[in-house]
């Protein structure tokens, strides 16, 4: 159990000490950045709850999202138009839908536990 | 099982970083911002302040203003007064002076000639025939009373400080001397004047009655030398 939290520990320091200045122009590609990661926790999670949870595809996804979101930024910025926005919208979305069925799945489970108690007693 | 925390400790490592990142990344691009706006916001104040400095230095120098014109005012007046008194001065100087005998003057008077009586009778003193010192003051005082500005005695003008002795068969006005006839000319009201001499029981009559001759009349302009 100590790995993850470690790892969250590791990328918190090295995020405090990391003192590179970026062009307010990237601001944009930090906020996809942080949704894909995001997105792809939750996802993961998710996953994990609905018992078809993929090490491959949870390691692959947030690298790609965070890819294809830059990707659609840099084009937005080339073309003029406000694509993160997109990238945006999508893992906005997708966030609150993990994170609902997450939810769901929390209930569910303390519901079936709670009726396992009433049988047992 | 092991795999699955690895992976998820690299991912909760990249989640990490990045979050930590952006929010170093904000907090220093909104920090300058502020730090300006409060720059801007004391640059404000101070401006601020020196108005109300300034328009305090303004009330105070306008006070200021309206305070030297009243002096200058004040002053003005009181040069004016002071010219006016010096004017007034001068005024009453040449009045004086005219007085004194000390300026050249001219005006309406009368002329007043006394001569010795031609008839003596033989009982009588002479001396009481002839036109003596105290005669001449008499009539010259008497012009003085009545206003006389100016008064000459055979053409010597006389002052205040004017002196006559009697030596002998002279009269000597201020070491000058004079024989008869008299003629005193006097410069003021010739009515006046003229009046008061011929009073009844006055200075004429009394020369008159010891038989001295004594004729006097106006004249329009008389002009009196200076006295040297």
């Amino acid at each position: 159990m100590w790995l993850p939290v470690l790892g969250l520990f590791i990328g918190l320091v090295i995020g405090w000490f990391t003192n590179v200045s970026i062009p307010e122009a990237y601001a944009h590609y930090l906020s996809i950045a942080i949704l894909a990661a995001l997105d792809t926790l939750f996802g993961g999670m998710r996953a994990h709850l609905q018992k078809n949870y993929d090490n491959v595809v949870f390691v692959s996804g947030i690298f790609f999202n965070i890819i294809l979101a830059a990707g659609l930024a840099f084009l937005g910025v080339k073309l003029g138009v406000d694509l993160y926005l997109v990238a945006l919208f999508a893992f906005g979305v997708r966030l609150f839908n993990n994170i609902a069925i997450i939810r769901r799945l929390f209930i569910q489970m303390w519901r079936e536990r709670a009726e396992k108690n009433v049988h047992k007693s | 099982m092991r795999n699955h925390r690895f992976s998820l400790a690299i991912i909760l490592m990249v989640t990490g970083f990045i979050v930590v990142f952006s929010y170093q990344y904000f907090k220093k691009a909104e920090s300058p911002k502020s730090e300006e706006a409060n720059e801007l916001w004391t640059q404000e104040h101070q401006l601020r302040t020196q108005l109300i400095k300034e328009q305090e230095t303004n009330q105070s120098l306008e006070k200021k203003l309206e305070n030297r014109r009243e002096q200058v005012q004040s002053n003005e007046q009181t040069l004016a007064n002071q010219k006016k008194e010096a004017h007034d001065i001068q005024k009453s100087l040449n009045n004086y002076r005219m007085l004194n005998g000390l300026t050249k003057v001219h005006g309406p008077g009368i002329r007043v000639s006394l001569e010795d009586a031609q008839y003596v009778p033989e009982e009588d003193d002479p001396n009481n025939y002839i036109v003596h010192q105290q005669d001449i003051q008499e009539v010259i005082y008497e012009l003085y009373a009545a206003g006389a500005e100016g008064v000459s005695l055979n053409g010597q003008r006389l002052s205040i400080h004017s002196y006559i002795e009697c030596v002998g068969p002279v009269v000597k006005i201020d070491g000058q001397k004079h024989t008869v006839p008299f003629i005193v000319e006097a410069i003021g009201d010739p009515h006046l004047l003229l009046s008061s001499l011929n009073m009844s029981g006055g200075t004429v009559d009394l020369l008159m009655n010891r038989g001295i001759k004594v004729s006097t009349e106006k004249k329009s302009d008389i002009t009196l030398k200076p006295l040297i």
